[in-house]
């Protein structure tokens, strides 16, 4: 499996988990499920990337349109527990300034401060 | 026995579906090669991102380019051919990463990614056909000639 999409909800979050790689091939069935979260109602969203090997430019341009739409629908998109290579990826596009990005899940549940 | 210089040609058709196997057989190449693990997302990153541009960009034709990775002791270089129209990506400008979620507009980010995580990019128009060449220097080995 390219992508492994796994969706939870937790408190106040729809919490998208994802183990693979986000990149030209994955980025429209990652899109249609964090679209299907969106339409469902969910505000807040966290994208767990614990299992991320890698995001390229195609998975960065769904993650730049969902966290629009949530953003245009009050909600938010947080992030947790990257892997190196999505960070540095994630740096260079400019995300850090965007959207927050917890160390890990619990982190970004609870609320605590990175 | 294991040899210092491996060197594999890919086709790569017009068809962004074809990256799936580009990758399988990148993947491979870094195995046999024991290619450092923390360089491997950047190595396919850099060449998804050059293969997408041109698919995307390029001219017509069943095939849109092709891929030549050369493994080295020291470093690994990718080369993308095409014979598209001339196309320098290295003089397209970025998008300003500073913006805010609203003012941001998808698109432009994979040259930019190309730039930042390749230790070394060029562009060439040689024999009507676009070249770029990037290079990802190996752990330990920088420098060697």
């Amino acid at each position: 499996m390219h992508l492994d999409i796994k969706v939870e909800h937790e408190g106040n979050y729809h919490v998208i988990a994802l183990t693979g790689r986000l990149d030209n091939l994955s980025a429209g069935e990652f899109a249609a499920a964090v679209n299907a979260e969106i339409d469902s109602g969910a505000r807040n969203v966290l994208i767990d990337g614990f299992g991320l090997e890698y995001v390229s430019s195609a998975g960065i341009a769904e993650l730049l349109a969902a966290g629009k739409r949530l953003q245009a629908s009050g909600g938010n998109l947080v992030f947790a527990a990257l892997t190196k290579p999505v960070r540095s990826v994630f740096e260079i596009v400019g995300f850090p300034k965007l959207f927050k990005i917890h160390e890990t899940r619990d982190a970004a549940l609870t609320g605590a401060e990175t | 026995m294991e040899t210092a210089r491996q060197i594999r040609s890919i086709d790569v058709r017009n068809d962004l579906a074809d990256l799936g196997r580009v990758t399988a057989i990148l993947d491979e190449l870094w195995d046999r090669n024991a290619v450092e693990p923390e360089l491997r997302a950047d190595l396919n990153i850099a060449a998804e991102e050059i293969l997408t541009n041109v698919i995307r960009h390029g001219g017509g034709g069943e095939k849109a380019a092709q891929a030549r990775i050369e493994v080295l002791p020291d470093r690994v270089e990718i080369e993308v051919r095409d014979h598209g129209v001339a196309f320098n990506p290295l003089e397209h400008p970025p998008p300003d990463t500073g913006l805010s979620l609203d003012e941001r507009r998808p698109g432009g980010l994979g040259i930019l990614l190309v730039r930042r995580i390749m230790d070394h990019t060029a562009y060439e128009r040689r024999d009507g056909m676009n070249c770029f060449t990037m290079v990802k220097n190996r752990p330990g080995n920088a420098g060697l000639p």
